[in-house]
């Protein structure tokens, strides 16, 4: 069994149980206390883990179709592997020791696989990895907010993110995803302090990293 | 190299933002009455039986949000309103006067509500005198639905701590207010004049300021402070920053600052008390009754201040309970010592008409810069025995 096919599995293993264990999170967590991280909202939280497994089952499955694909790409579903398997350990406690486990390991073992030239493509797109950082800032930041603006939010936290990326695409396209992600949403609560100041940053990395990636 | 210095101060600068945008999540600077502690604000009219009485009840004002009420159901026709004196606040209300206008809120509330369902309450108040944690058995009989603009204020009214605008009230509404009393036990009298309203926030920074010299009614005090979404989530009970009127920036700021200490708190309201409180007061209000140390004045004053209140609220006006003068005479009293407050308060009151009465509690009114915010609240399942 090659280096990616175990990690694969480890993947597959682990969004499968994140799965299982989100939904018994959702279900039961009001009853399972420490296990299911003594949540005062276990449902959210539960459903939350599963979108998270689903991402995690998604780069496995990935990982076992495009194997032997580019450091870049590698990066991307080591990330897609590590940040659920990261994250679940904060959204529905005990149970996710074992996914979350297998989660970290089929991401290490991901990248291991190549890892300078891994380090080498995330440093190339380093800007990149800011911004989609700070597109998950605007999100985190209206989570408990009224229904209108977590949609307003999660909208302009996916332009924010995915900006850098379509740089191969016409740059006009990327610079209007930044400007409609940030500013609005900026306009819109800027008496949280918090959102204008993602906004200027967001601008400063993703300009910063449209000026940076050249074609590919 | 200069490249690589602009992406290392970049990556410190999303960390650092990364950290503020956890403590904004964490402390809900977005959405912060979305949480189960709020729920009771936005369900309180779906039942309409008697729960539904309860529902509206857990809403009424109370001293730092105590809500120091139990309530048992028996069958569709009685509901007895019972006291938690657990949730009594020590040094502050030795008396548990505060305790007791706070359950008479209550009760104001539960009558609204019942006859907002076709409901005539029969109620009576401490019934068992051996028995003084049975506040008020209310008995419920068939009568004709009765709705009122102040039933419909419940959902809406909240302490006001914010700013009031420079626009006095007019004394048509006063009057008005005033005549809400219907029982001869307790009334309300209003100080309008400059030099009255100067006295009494004079008197009211005073009381503030020995509030928070004394360590252990600050202490008591500051334990009712809930100072993160999690606390509030917990307790669902307690003071918080949103309930503070500060403006929605000032909110955001603290909100992301470190939590606050006892004794910054402390001149927080002190400062509050002198700048924003008293500096803005249109009219304050006092409600009168014949002893403060009576339960059945205190219950009955009680529901007098909460009718005031969402009177107050269904016109649009605002009002802050300001009960740190009373607070400090309690205090002095069940230390022994010589009154310090008592005697200028009585003096005060008499000016304005207060006819030897006494003061069980007093307030400001007035035209609101910004609304008034929602306070945690236990939802009614939760005081139900
Ligand atoms: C007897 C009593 C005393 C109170 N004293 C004060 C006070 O001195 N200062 C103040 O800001 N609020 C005071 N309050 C208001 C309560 O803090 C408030 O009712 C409680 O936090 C719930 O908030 P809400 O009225 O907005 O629902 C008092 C309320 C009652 C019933």
């Amino acid at each position: 069994m090659s280096r990616d096919q175990a990690a694969a599995l480890a993947g597959t293993a682990g969004g499968l149980l994140g799965v299982a264990a989100g939904l018994t999170a959702a279900v039961w967590g009001d009853r399972l206390g420490a296990w299911a991280g003594d949540k005062q909202d276990p449902t959210t939280l539960g459903l939350f883990t599963v979108a998270l497994s689903a991402v995690a089952l998604a780069g496995a499955l990935l990982l076992l179709r495009d194997r032997g694909a580019g450091p870049g790409w590698r990066a991307a579903v080591g990330a897609g592997l590590l940040l659920p398997g990261l994250l679940g350990f904060t959204t529905v406690g005990r149970l996710w020791w074992i996914p979350g486990a297998l989660l970290v390991l089929a991401a290490g073992s991901t990248v291991c696989v190549a890892p300078r030239a891994v380090g080498r493509a995330v440093r190339d797109r380093w800007a990149g990895v800011l911004t989609a950082a700070l597109g998950a800032c605007l999100v985190l930041v209206a989570v408990d907010a009224s229904a209108p603006l977590v949609a307003v939010a999660a909208v302009s936290g996916g332009l924010v993110a995915a900006a850098p990326w379509v740089a191969r695409g016409p740059r006009r396209l990327a610079t209007a995803m930044l400007l409609a992600g940030t500013l609005p949403f900026a306009a819109l609560t800027w008496w949280t302090l918090v959102t204008p100041a993602i906004a200027l940053l967001s601008l400063t990395a993703g300009f910063t990293a449209l000026r940076t990636s050249g074609p590919d | 190299m200069l490249h690589s210095a602009g992406i290392g101060a970049l990556t410190v600068a999303v960390t650092g933002t990364g950290m503020l945008s956890y403590r904004a999540y964490d402390n809900r600077v977005l959405g912060a009455d979305g949480g189960a502690a709020f729920d009771a604000w936005r369900h309180w009219r779906d039942d309409a039986g008697p729960r539904g009485v309860l529902a509206a009840a857990v809403l009424a004002a109370s001293p730092h949000n105590t809500q120091p009420w139990l309530f048992h159901l028996s069958g569709d026709d009685r509901i007895e309103l019972h006291a938690d004196l657990s949730r009594r606040i020590g040094s502050v209300d030795p008396y548990a006067c505060e305790t007791h206008v706070g359950l008479g809120c209550a009760l104001e509330n539960l009558a609204l509500a019942a006859h907002a369902r076709g409901l005539e309450p029969r109620i009576t108040l401490r019934p068992e005198p051996g028995r003084p944690s049975l506040v008020a058995p209310a008995d419920l009989t068939k009568a004709t639905q009765q709705h009122s603009p102040l039933y419909d204020a419940i959902g809406y009214r909240h302490t006001n701590r914010g700013p009031y605008r420079d626009r006095p009230i007019d004394t048509a509404v006063l009057t008005d207010l005033a005549a809400l009393a219907d029982d001869p036990r307790a009334s309300v009298i209003w100080v309008t004049t400059r030099a009255g309203r100067d006295d009494l926030g004079d008197l009211m920074i005073r009381a503030a300021r020995a509030v928070t010299e004394d360590e252990q009614q600050s202490r008591e005090n500051f334990a009712w402070f809930r100072g993160s979404a999690d606390a509030i989530e917990k307790h669902k009970d307690g003071l918080t920053l949103d309930g503070q009127g500060l403006s929605a920036v000032v909110t955001s700021a603290a909100k992301l600052m470190p939590a606050t200490s006892r004794t910054s708190g402390d001149a927080f309201w002190v400062k509050q008390t002198r700048t924003v409180h008293t500096a803005t007061a249109t009219v304050y209000g006092l409600v009168l009754v014949p002893d403060r140390y009576d339960p059945l004045h205190q219950l009955t004053g009680g529901r007098l201040l909460e009718r005031i209140h969402l009177a107050v609220t269904a016109r649009g006006l605002a009002l802050q309970h300001m009960n740190q003068i009373t607070e400090r005479i309690d205090r002095d009293r069940s230390q022994g010592r010589d009154p310090v407050f008592g005697p200028p308060l009585a003096a005060l009151a008499d000016r304005a008409g207060g006819d030897g009465r006494q003061v069980l509690a007093a307030f400001r009114l007035g035209h609101p810069v910004r609304p008034g915010r929602r306070s945690p609240r236990r939802p009614a399942t939760q005081v139900l025995r």
